[in-house]
């Protein structure tokens, strides 16, 4: 199956690279997440309910709905902040991109391991800058927020087509779709990557990555 | 069509007439989570709800979005009888009102139905998780509009946000030229499909005579400044939300001329300002939502002279100031004499002006528009003798802010340090005897100090012999 990709491209100071990631993915997030599905007698099951946190960024003039769940934004600050020390640490390197894979699970027979099938991929490019002085900074404060709220309107374009997502399945495979870790929500099975070297097409990249690394596995 | 599927009693596209209540109850359940959505956008204040991983059902959409009641109210009153369909969308219009009263319209939401169906779509399952997810990009995209940024701004009560639901077409043209628009998502259904969209304004500028007639003043002052009247009350924290008229969700097409059709998202936390617009003066309740029309007057009436108490006067008078000259009037002394206003006044009207006084006499309406309202310090006989000819128009007024207190001259702190800042009254002033009285007592005094005489010789001579004692 073809995972559909899209790729957004941002440029940013040091310092926005984590919330301006934040707010793409956790928006991106809030849309592909449910409530925890409690399974109650054979077949029937209820659905949780996701509630929300108007976040504020600190060096951005924009805001963000995400899901209320500290544990899924503690997982994404990680996975995030890993990607910002990697961009920050190089010497000479300022561009990265970092990837929001959802993907569902096929499970195999023994000894094969599961396999991972990515059915939508979101890249985000992110060159990051060093402005001159404070006002090319406000300016530019105001005009990232500007451009992080054409890419949520992107995303909602995007989410709103009504592409394939996996079907809910019976309660034994439930976490071939959802990521089931989490206690209070139950989003799509996700993963995050990042690259710190020029952006590459990450659906062929990860699909390559993945045979060498599933090969290895063997 | 929606509508004549959605009001007609037999099953039609396919789908059984449980489905089509079912569908119907999703329809209208999704206006009003985005009736609430758009309006608590808003406010100015950030929405924050939990998850719950247990859920009793009464969440729609799985999503836990707040209901505040006096929407909720109204919103279900309009969808009581109707729900959206073709041609017939539910409007949720977004206005920003100035202090001032000018209103202008940022963005229109839309929830409309066309006739595209899709008859293979699951109602149960897929429209209503679709649905769901449409009110998640409602949430989202609410938030990156140009009215969110300028909502969350309001607060410092320069303007504040009002709503207005109605079905019935959407007036695209009150968003100015150039306007934008974004369809935030859609659902088909068997019946046809729910779009969700909003239009909003990009030119974000009112220009009005107002302004340029501000400009012209020679000190900018602040239009509330000279508060005088309770019954002028602009937004304010006294102004408690959900106790205002202000609310109003219409059933059918209206206009902006309407006052009583908005929901008051927010109300400004700044401290209550009390508006002394001669304009507004033939209000005789306080409204937070003024009509259009008034609006209009204020705009297309230039501030005249004869206004009593126009705010943008270019020379309007500070306090302890007179007019400069006044028409009619003699001075009383020459031009010439150093600090000749002062004499004047001490002739005139200067031991009542600092004065502090009890409760007297009240300015009357007229004066009390004409002069600024020093609660605390009562300057009443001073305004009833402001005609007096003055060259003290030089003096500057400086507002008086204690520390710690609000700013609100008219807060006990402030009428506490007027008072103890100004001499206390003399006895001398309290009753002056008239010439007539004077000159009656004057033989009665004059034989006093006949026959005091020699007191007073003593005194003298007890004074002369110490001088000489001294100069021994």
């Amino acid at each position: 199956m073809n995972a559909r990709s899209q790729t957004f491209e941002l440029t940013v100071e040091g310092w926005q690279i984590e919330e301006v990631v934040l707010s793409l993915f956790h928006t991106l997030l809030f849309h592909r997440t449910t409530g925890k599905f409690q399974y109650k007698q054979e077949g029937t099951y209820s659905i949780g309910t996701v509630g929300m946190v108007e976040q504020d960024c600190d060096y951005t003039d924009f805001s963000y709905i995400r899901c209320e769940s500290a544990e899924l934004d503690a997982y994404l600050r990680k996975e995030v902040s890993g990607f910002r020390d990697i961009l920050k640490s190089n010497d000479g390197l300022h561009s990265g991109q970092i990837s929001l894979e959802f993907y569902e699970k096929k499970k195999n027979r023994w000894p094969f391991p599961d396999e991972s099938i990515p059915w939508e991929v979101w890249n985000l490019n992110i060159n990051v800058v060093t402005l001159t002085n404070e006002h090319e900074r406000q300016a530019y404060r105001e005009k990232l927020g500007e451009l992080l709220g054409e890419r949520v309107v992107c995303i909602v374009e995007a989410m709103n087509r009504h592409d394939y997502l996996p079907k809910a399945p019976n309660q034994p495979l439930l976490d071939t779709v959802f990521n089931t870790t989490f206690t209070d929500v139950q989003p799509y099975l996700f993963k995050i990557s990042c690259q710190n070297s020029g952006p590459t097409n990450a659906s062929v990249g990860t699909a390559v990555k993945k045979l060498v690394r599933d090969t290895l596995a063997l | 069509m929606m509508g004549r599927a959605m009001d007609g009693q037999q099953p039609s596209h396919g789908i059984t007439e449980k489905e089509e209540r079912d569908l119907r109850k999703f329809t209208k359940f999704l206006a009003l989570k985005a009736i609430q959505v758009i309006v608590q956008s808003r406010t100015g204040e950030k929405t924050n709800t939990r998850s719950k991983s247990n859920t009793d059902g009464t969440d729609w959409f799985n999503l836990a979005i707040p209901e505040k009641a006096t929407v909720k109210s109204h919103a279900k009153k309009l969808l009581m009888t109707d729900i959206p369909r073709a041609g017939y969308p539910l409007n949720v219009e977004i206005t920003l009102e100035t202090a001032e009263g000018d209103k202008m319209v940022l963005e229109s939401w839309s929830l409309a139905v066309n006739d595209t169906v899709d008859p293979n779509t699951k109602v149960h399952y897929t429209v209503y998780n679709r649905m769901g997810l449409l009110l998640k990009s409602l949430i989202c995209v609410s938030r990156v509009t140009p009215a969110y940024r300028i909502a969350r701004r309001q607060g410092t009560g320069d303007y504040r946000i009002l709503s207005r639901v109605f079905f019935g077409e959407t007036k695209l043209s009150l968003l100015g030229e150039d306007f934008s628009s974004v369809q935030v998502g859609s659902v088909p259904t068997p019946v046809g499909t729910v779009i969700l969209n909003v239009a909003y304004r990009t030119k974000l500028t009112i220009s009005t005579s107002r302004h340029i007639s501000r400009v012209r003043a020679p000190v900018p002052l602040k239009e509330d400044h000279y508060s005088t009247s309770p019954s002028h009350k602009g937004p304010g924290p006294g102004l408690p939300v959900g106790t205002k008229p202000s609310i109003g969700i219409e059933d059918s097409n209206t206009t902006l001329d309407s006052s009583q059709d908005y929901i008051v998202g927010s109300f400004s936390t700044s401290p209550p300002d009390n508006y002394a617009f001669p304009s507004r003066g033939d209000q005789a309740t306080p409204s937070p939502v003024r009509g259009r029309g008034a609006s209009e007057d204020r705009l297309t009436k230039p501030p005249s002279s004869s206004t009593p108490g126009g705010f943008d006067l270019p020379g309007r008078l500070g306090p302890f100031a007179s007019p400069k000259n006044v028409a009619g009037s003699e001075s009383l002394i020459s031009d010439d004499i150093p600090f000749g206003s002062l004499l004047q006044e001490v002739g005139g009207s200067m031991a009542d002006k600092f004065i502090v006084t009890g409760n007297e006499d009240q300015p009357s309406a007229q004066e009390g528009a004409d002069q600024p309202d020093w609660t605390g310090l009562d300057l009443s006989q001073h305004s009833n003798k402001s005609s007096l000819p003055s060259d003290s128009d030089d003096f500057v007024m400086v507002d008086l802010n204690p520390a710690f207190a609000k700013q609100d001259t008219s807060s006990d702190l402030v009428a506490f340090c007027c008072q103890f800042q100004q001499a206390p009254p003399l006895e001398l002033f309290d009753h002056q005897p008239t010439l007539g009285e004077t000159l009656s007592k004057l033989p009665e005094r004059l034989a006093q100090f006949k026959e005091n005489e020699s007191e007073f010789d003593a005194f003298v001579a007890s004074l002369q012999r110490d001088v000489d004692e001294y100069s021994d």
